[in-house]
């Protein structure tokens, strides 16, 4: 998303001060000189982004999501820090680890700001909607300006060939399944954002489709032992280098369109399915060695993880026939799936340990 | 001079008189009720280049909002930061 003019990321609606925020007066929020007519005097002591930190000034009237809100994974993007302790051994609280993190990373910190008044600072800022206070933030300017090169482009059907989300298509957008609750956080912080108890589920709107006494033979025959992505999403982006690791085009290697079925790597509440999808993510054993970091463990978690694809349709590609996945290995990560992968040299001989709770080896028979 | 020319002479002076003075209490009468001429006003100042480094929107004093909903003053004036260290975005 390109970032847009400087004048443009300042402007304010004329109407702003009748607002309830804009009644607070500018100060109240962004400090500054009082009665001062010059631009660079009357921007002394300026807080350009009130919400980041404390967020005090927000606190004084949302009291329960000023709270909440720094302990969730928007605020403390607690997945990383999980996995890398998972990969190292190594606590997260280490200096090198927290200068790393900083400097590469911390900008995909999300502020109240970033989404109900402004772009994120991952696209360089700037008001949206002539400084509006939204309860709602909006799905291009906000949600995908970070979630965009993967979440972003399935949704809209941005991948080639590959058509949008049906939830799209009818006029839902990102909000109308992540709540505020899962947004906000509930005052804990949970490990990954697959442990938010409060994160999305496609029951909430489909009651009983999960259940073995549907009347769909798909859903019943399946219940219990299929995530609902393996029938219902289509081909999605899997990235096979880390973003820290740039060559002179500002990738190492590009994503690659893939669909892959798999064990679940980790079982839980929210998805106690043995059968998923796995997506490729960006993570080698030298990804962080700019760092002097290693990562000694780096075979202790899948590089191929849990996949939640927003590319959802009814009738997709793999459940036109049953043998497409019933006698067939082709749509499953299988050892020599990996194999190829290592050969074209997008993945490396470590991962086949690092996968091999998630790898196929025996497709489930023809019926 | 006959006496006819001295009458008008003094007559044309009467005259002189009578619009000269109705000018200046009309001048006055107007200078004080007409709103922005009074001098009891907050005089505007005189820009000066020297004491002002950067535009300013106007010689006349502003709010915050009043520059930022000014959207030809802050194409004029506004400065583009610095660019982000890197790249971002989730991918």
């Amino acid at each position: 998303m390109p970032p847009v003019e400087a004048w443009e990321k300042v402007l304010v609606n004329a109407d702003f001060e009748e607002s309830t925020h804009g009644s607070l007066g500018c100060r109240h929020c962004h400090a500054g000189a009082e009665g001062v007519n010059e631009k660079d005097a009357a921007h002394v002591g300026l807080v350009a982004r009130p919400s980041a930190g404390a967020a005090e000034v927000c606190a004084a009237c949302h009291a329960q999501i000023a709270e909440d809100f720094p302990k969730s994974l928007h605020a403390t993007q607690n997945g990383y820090f999980t996995m890398y302790a998972a990969r190292s051994g190594q606590s997260p609280d280490n200096a090198q680890y927290a200068a790393m993190f900083e400097s590469r990373c911390a900008e995909c910190h999300a502020t109240c700001g970033q989404c109900h008044v402004s772009r994120p600072a991952a696209v360089d800022g700037g008001l949206t909607r002539g400084h509006e206070f939204r309860k709602t933030p909006l799905q291009t300017e906000n949600c995908t300006a970070c979630h965009g090169s993967r979440v972003g482009d399935e949704f809209r059907g941005r991948n080639a060939g590959i058509p949008e989300d049906v939830h799209y298509l009818n006029g839902m957008n990102c909000m109308s399944c992540h709540t505020g609750m899962e947004l906000h956080g509930d005052g804990t912080t949970p490990a990954h954002r697959q442990d938010n108890a409060a994160g999305p589920a496609c029951v909430n709107c489909h009651p009983g489709s999960d259940s073995a006494e549907d009347d769909n033979l798909w859903h019943s025959n399946h219940a219990g032992k299929l995530a609902c992505q393996v029938c219902h999403s289509q081909p999605y982006k899997n990235c096979y280098s880390c973003h820290v690791q740039l060559d002179s085009q500002g990738i190492d290697f590009p994503s690659q369109i893939d669909f892959r079925i798999g064990h679940n790597p980790k079982k839980s509440a929210q998805h106690p399915e043995e059968w998923v999808l796995l997506r490729h993510v960006p993570i080698r054993p030298d990804t962080f060695m700019a760092w002097n970091i290693d990562l000694p463990l780096y075979t202790a978690e899948p590089t191929w993880r849990l996949a939640s694809p927003h590319n959802i349709v009814r009738n997709a590609p793999q459940t036109a026939a049953c043998d497409n996945c019933h006698g067939s290995d082709d749509l499953f990560l299988t050892p020599a799936h990996i194999q190829d992968l290592i050969t074209e040299g997008v993945m490396i001989s470590d991962e086949i340990e690092a996968n091999a709770s998630v790898v196929v080896d025996n497709p489930p028979g023809e019926l | 001079m006959n006496a006819p020319d001295a009458a008008a002479c003094r007559d044309r002076r009467w005259m002189f008189w009578f619009v000269v003075l109705s000018a200046v209490s009309t001048s006055l009468v107007l200078n004080v009720s007409l709103p922005g001429c009074s001098s009891t006003e907050n005089p505007t100042p005189s820009p000066s280049p020297t004491a002002e480094p950067t535009p300013t929107p106007s010689a006349q004093a502003r709010t915050c909002a009043g520059c930022h909903t000014d959207e030809d003053l802050l194409k004029e004036v506004a400065t583009p930061l610095p660019p982000p260290a890197e790249d971002t975005g989730e991918g």
